[in-house]
């Protein structure tokens, strides 16, 4: 089997762009005319035609891959992408660390360990405002809302109990959750 | 003098934005110029592969070839692993440097 013949519109485009593209480096070179003869193969002359108009003027194209690769030489140093080093609040240890108070602080320092896990949160950039405020607002809320639907429930000894129960678990476990679902999210933001 | 605002924030985020590209799957060189172009992220596919070269010089994509089921065999490229991790810490930082910059300058106003 032959392989069908290439439309002169887009032999003359490739051959053009070649020339214009004199001078780039040659893996830049390459790739571009490569890249642009694969798009534009097997295509009729007409939708051909159609494809090279958008693309624009060879020497528009060359003279933005000229410009494109012309801070190269100044030295490979000036092109690098550089990341600041990462913070504290940005290591996924801390991630690990303020999950872990948000979920289990409250047992092992009623109070003052939940508050410090979100105080961490808050400190860092890892997580989103709405995610922070989720985290703070949730679990007293559910515990409110416990609190609530069981004192309107009835009265006496055992409801009481089971009150301080859902005042109690009901935070807890919404704790557990959000701590769980947020250090999923910010374990790929984290740094190493 | 007018400084050309624009293309100084395109040179600072559009290897980001191609490596965001990337990241959501293997794309080849056509349908990636197409999509930063149609976003006026660069002008042209000439500014696409100096870019690439030097994403690939620095090991954070990488190039296969493959044969489509229609057309012809195509370079495809895709995100490393440190390339990933690269794209993870531009996000970290990029929320919050948009934000100040937003509250420092503020919106035009007329």
């Amino acid at each position: 089997m032959t392989k069908p013949s290439i439309p002169g519109v887009v032999r003359d485009y490739l051959a053009e762009l070649d020339r214009e593209l004199a001078g780039v480096p040659g893996e830049v070179r390459q790739g571009i005319v490569a890249g642009i003869a694969e798009e534009l193969e097997g295509l009729d002359a007409s939708a051909a035609a159609s494809r090279i108009e958008s693309l624009g003027d060879p020497a528009f194209i060359a003279a933005e891959a000229r410009a494109g690769v012309a801070p190269r030489s100044t030295g490979p140093k000036s092109t690098k992408l550089v990341v600041a080093p990462p913070r504290v609040s940005e290591q996924r240890w801390y991630v690990v660390v303020t999950a872990a108070l948000l979920e289990f602080g409250v047992l092992v320092v009623p109070l003052a360990g939940w508050v410090a896990g979100i105080m961490m949160l808050w400190a860092s950039p890892l997580w989103t405002r709405n995610e922070k405020l989720i985290a703070t607002i949730v679990p007293p809320a559910v515990g409110v809302l416990l609190f609530g639907i069981l004192a309107l429930a009835g009265s006496g000894l055992a409801m009481w109990h089971a009150l301080l129960f859902g005042g109690l678990v009901g935070p807890i476990l919404a704790s557990i959750v959000i701590g769980i679902v947020l250090s999923r999210r910010a374990w790929g933001r984290a740094r190493t | 003098m007018t400084v050309d605002v624009g293309a100084q924030l395109r040179k600072g985020v559009v290897e980001y934005c191609i490596l965001g590209l990337l990241a959501t799957e293997p794309t080849y060189g056509w349908k990636l110029s197409e999509g930063l172009v149609s976003r006026g992220l660069i002008a042209s596919i000439g500014t696409l592969y100096p870019i690439l070269g030097r994403l690939r010089a620095q090991g954070l994509v990488s190039s296969f070839d493959q044969q489509s089921d229609a057309g012809p065999s195509r370079r495809y490229y895709r995100v490393t692993e440190s390339g990933h991790r690269q794209l993870a810490a531009f996000r970290t930082h990029w929320g919050p440097f948009a934000r100040t910059v937003h509250e420092l300058v503020g919106e035009d106003t007329p």
